[in-house]
């Protein structure tokens, strides 16, 4: 029986019935496929009919009629005039957790372009909801260019296509503005009249109660235009990095007002109306005139992640506040001039969820174009190298001959650096998890300037010494770059511990590296760049000057801190390493379990090293070994008790190192416990939620 | 091949494979909403690729047959 369709295209003959039943003649598990296809393509085959990947089936469409904006107000389904003030702070606040969704890393098209005034504002006759809609679409436009312009994000942090919806581009900037000014002094004008109308001494009291909400609702409405004006201003700024620094009050306006505007939105939020909450498949969305939660499905590869949250008005409230405020901070960093406090604030910075903050503080800090960036960063470099170690060479008042040579080769050594740390600076953008990622790749470019800084030295300090000059240039860019490697190969270590990806058979050899190889020449080239800045301040005095007397070294506080730090991961080395011989953590099975590949693992992107050299996995079982072996089981409590105490000595000095004073007094007490015999381990907890590399010990 | 399932929808594929609960699997799948869809040459098809419709949801299935002469 063949049933034709009308293009006659196709001639189709019914095979259903014969069709089932061959297949059930089959076995289970036989299949009759074509020759060329295999079951390992079929993997990524769309199942028809499961909720989760089919995207067509039919219970999962929402039941609306509307289909487009244009044939919503055909049918008259949708408003685009005469709104209701309670319509029109809906429409406003939803629109408003819609963009805070998008910019949480859900697509445009289930997020800003379910509102149906967005796909074209010109159709929209109300000029309120016409104007907020278009100033929408341009925040949201240059928004997207900040954060693809940083390029910090991936997929899990945000969606960056745009599904070839406009964004009102043809409209210019300054003239869209003045419209924006015009409505908001309109909204203002229409509120004072409401007010100046009122009569409060009217009998009726139901109209005054409605007249006081008309009230409310106006003065609602004109500081969400307040809001959008200085949101867009604010967006506006297109050279940031420049705004920031030096345009700072008009940057600051901006940010008050519209702090301030958002009390008054939360205020007002609840006189709009309140959106229904529609279910569609297994979500609901809040829906608000002109809003259709799932429009845009089609677009959507059927991959795609069908259906999602939208975040609540107190979230999206909550999301803006910081956003504002966080901005507020990020002045502070325009004025930064060295990189060690750059880089200190961003890994502060790098909590902050909000993949927008991220992208603004790369913009801020550096130019967006990659030849400023490069000037820029070298720039931030020297000032850096010279707050650290104070390179004779680059003082003026250095005696030696060839100082234009001389210069040179230090100009070529920037040159070579300034890529890799415009790289570092990048990832320290990207959420934590891809930083450690990333940060592992870049460890040969710096192990590579570590070679070449020697090297500078080397050859600089041989000039020195040929002129018979008392200045020492030997230890001098070399220590600056170890400083930086070794504080980068500490925190990739420590983030381990962040991230949680270690488990707690492996803590021991990382708390040994730490301690051991890491902190240990980061202190000693701390203290060697002490002795070189107070070597080369002696000899660049005058003949017959005064020498000063020793001061205090500049480096006091962090090398303090650090010794604090290294007690602690070497108690920690101590003890973990007790638990594990003890049995309270348990190591894997031997027979699926080698150590040293975990070892190698963990520590294998420092490899590329040679100052200091990675320790081999032989070398750390020998030192190990001895020390295992070398002392009684209590003995090794003993140890990390005393490690423990030292640290804690140390902590109670500084009142920012609260928790580390607690948690290094908590496991004073357990291991002194341990090691005097008088209690055993009953059940070993580790608290790592203070501080995620220190754990407090419980027994 | 055609198949009708059981919401509606009308799939044109390739037929590639197919078990003994006559579950198949069409490559290069064109989805259309409705029969009336399919007939007519104004709605476009949403290209899905390679799709499995479960056995038990097919309602119909169609081969296309050469034309005779």
């Amino acid at each position: 029986m063949a049933s034709n369709d009308s293009s006659q295209l196709y001639n189709w003959k019914e095979i259903t019935s014969e069709f089932k039943n061959v297949c059930s003649q089959l076995n289970i598990g036989e299949l009759i496929k074509e020759p060329s296809f295999g079951l390992f393509e079929a993997m990524s085959a769309i199942e028809m009919m499961d909720p989760k990947m089919d995207a067509g089936m039919v219970q999962n469409q929402s039941q609306s009629k509307i289909k487009s904006l244009e044939q919503g107000i055909k049918d008259n389904l949708i408003k685009v005039d005469n709104f209701t003030q309670e319509e029109k702070l809906a429409i406003v606040d939803n629109t408003l957790c819609n963009l805070v969704t998008w910019l949480d890393g859900s697509s445009l098209a289930q997020t800003l372009f379910t509102s149906l005034y967005l796909h074209d504002p010109n159709m929209v006759q109300d000029q309120y909801i016409k104007n907020f809609s278009i100033a929408i679409l341009k925040i949201t436009d240059r928004m997207r260019n900040k954060i693809i312009t940083s390029a910090t994000f991936e997929e899990e942090d945000f969606q960056p296509l745009n599904y070839n919806f406009k964004f009102a581009n043809d409209l210019a900037d300054n003239v869209f503005l003045n419209s924006l000014k015009t409505i908001e002094d309109t909204s203002a004008k229409y509120y004072r009249h409401l007010k100046g109308e009122f009569k409060s001494d009217n009998v009726d009291k139901e109209k005054v109660e409605k007249e006081l909400k008309e009230i409310d609702m106006a003065f609602g409405l004109w500081h969400r235009m307040k809001f959008t004006r200085s949101f867009y201003q604010l967006i506006n700024f297109q050279d940031e990095h420049h705004a920031f620094a030096n345009n700072s009050e008009e940057v600051i306006k901006h940010i008050n007002s519209c702090l301030e505007a958002l009390t008054k939105i939360k205020e007002t939020h609840d006189l709009g109306a309140k959106p229904e909450m529609v279910k569609v498949a297994k979500t609901t969305y809040p829906v608000v005139m002109g809003f259709e939660p799932t429009i845009n499905q089609k677009l959507l590869p059927p991959t795609f992640p069908r259906f999602i949250k939208i975040q609540s008005f107190e979230s999206t409230l909550d999301y803006l506040n910081q956003l504002f405020n966080k901005l507020n901070e990020l002045l502070r960093v325009s004025k930064m001039k060295t990189f060690n406090e750059i880089y200190e604030f961003c890994s502060n910075f790098s909590h902050v969820q909000s993949v927008f903050l991220r992208s603004m503080l790369q913009l801020i800090v550096l130019p967006r174009s990659s030849f400023d960036k490069g000037i820029a960063m070298k720039n931030i470099l020297l000032n850096t190298v010279q707050k650290f170690v104070a390179p004779p060479i680059l003082n003026a008042k250095c005696p030696v001959n060839n100082k234009d040579v001389c210069l040179q080769l230090v100009d070529n050594f920037m040159n070579k650096c300034t890529p890799s740390f415009v790289t570092l600076f990048q990832i320290l953008g990207h959420n934590k998890a891809r930083q450690r990622e990333k940060m592992a790749h870049i460890f040969e470019e710096f192990a590579s300037l570590q070679e070449e800084a020697d090297n500078l030295d080397s050859i600089l300090h041989s000039f020195f010494v040929q002129q018979k000059l008392a200045l020492v240039h030997y230890g001098c860019f070399s220590s600056w770059i170890l400083n930086h490697n070794l504080t980068l190969m500490r925190q990739f270590l420590l983030s381990g511990f962040e991230l949680e990806l270690f488990s707690k058979y492996e803590c021991h050899y990382v708390y040994w590296y730490l301690c051991e190889i890491i902190l240990n020449w980061h202190t000693s080239t701390l203290n060697r760049v002490d002795n070189f800045l107070l070597t080369n301040e002696i000899n660049l005095l005058p003949k017959n000057a005064k020498k000063p007397k020793k001061k205090k070294s500049v480096f006091e506080k962090e090398i303090t801190l650090q010794t604090a730090d290294r007690h602690m991961f070497s108690a920690f080395y101590q003890a973990f390493r007790a638990f594990l011989i003890e049995g309270y953590i348990k190591s894997p099975s031997a027979d699926f379990d080698c150590e040293e590949y975990r070892y190698n693992h963990r520590l294998g992107p420092f490899q590329f090293f040679t100052t200091p050299a990675v320790c081999l996995y032989n070398q750390f079982k020998d030192k190990d070994e001895y020390f295992i072996q070398s002392y009684e089981l209590n003995k090794l409590y003993g140890f990390a008790k005393d490690h423990f105490e030292m640290a804690k000595g140390i902590y109670e000095k500084y009142p920012e190192c609260a928790l580390q004073t607690k948690i290094s007094k908590n496991n004073f007490v357990v291991m002194r416990l341990l090691s005097s015999g008088l209690k055993k381990v009953q059940k070993l907890e580790l608290d790592f939620s203070e501080v995620a590399y220190f754990p407090s010990i419980r027994i | 091949m055609k198949v009708h399932i059981t919401d509606g929808r009308i799939l044109i594929g390739i037929f590639l494979c197919t078990d003994n609960d006559s579950n198949i699997v069409l490559g290069s799948c064109r989805e259309y909403t409705n029969v009336d869809a399919a007939k007519s040459d104004l709605v476009e098809p949403r290209l899905i690729g390679l799709s499995m419709i479960p056995g038990n949801h097919i309602v119909s299935m169609f081969t296309d047959e050469p034309f005779t002469n």
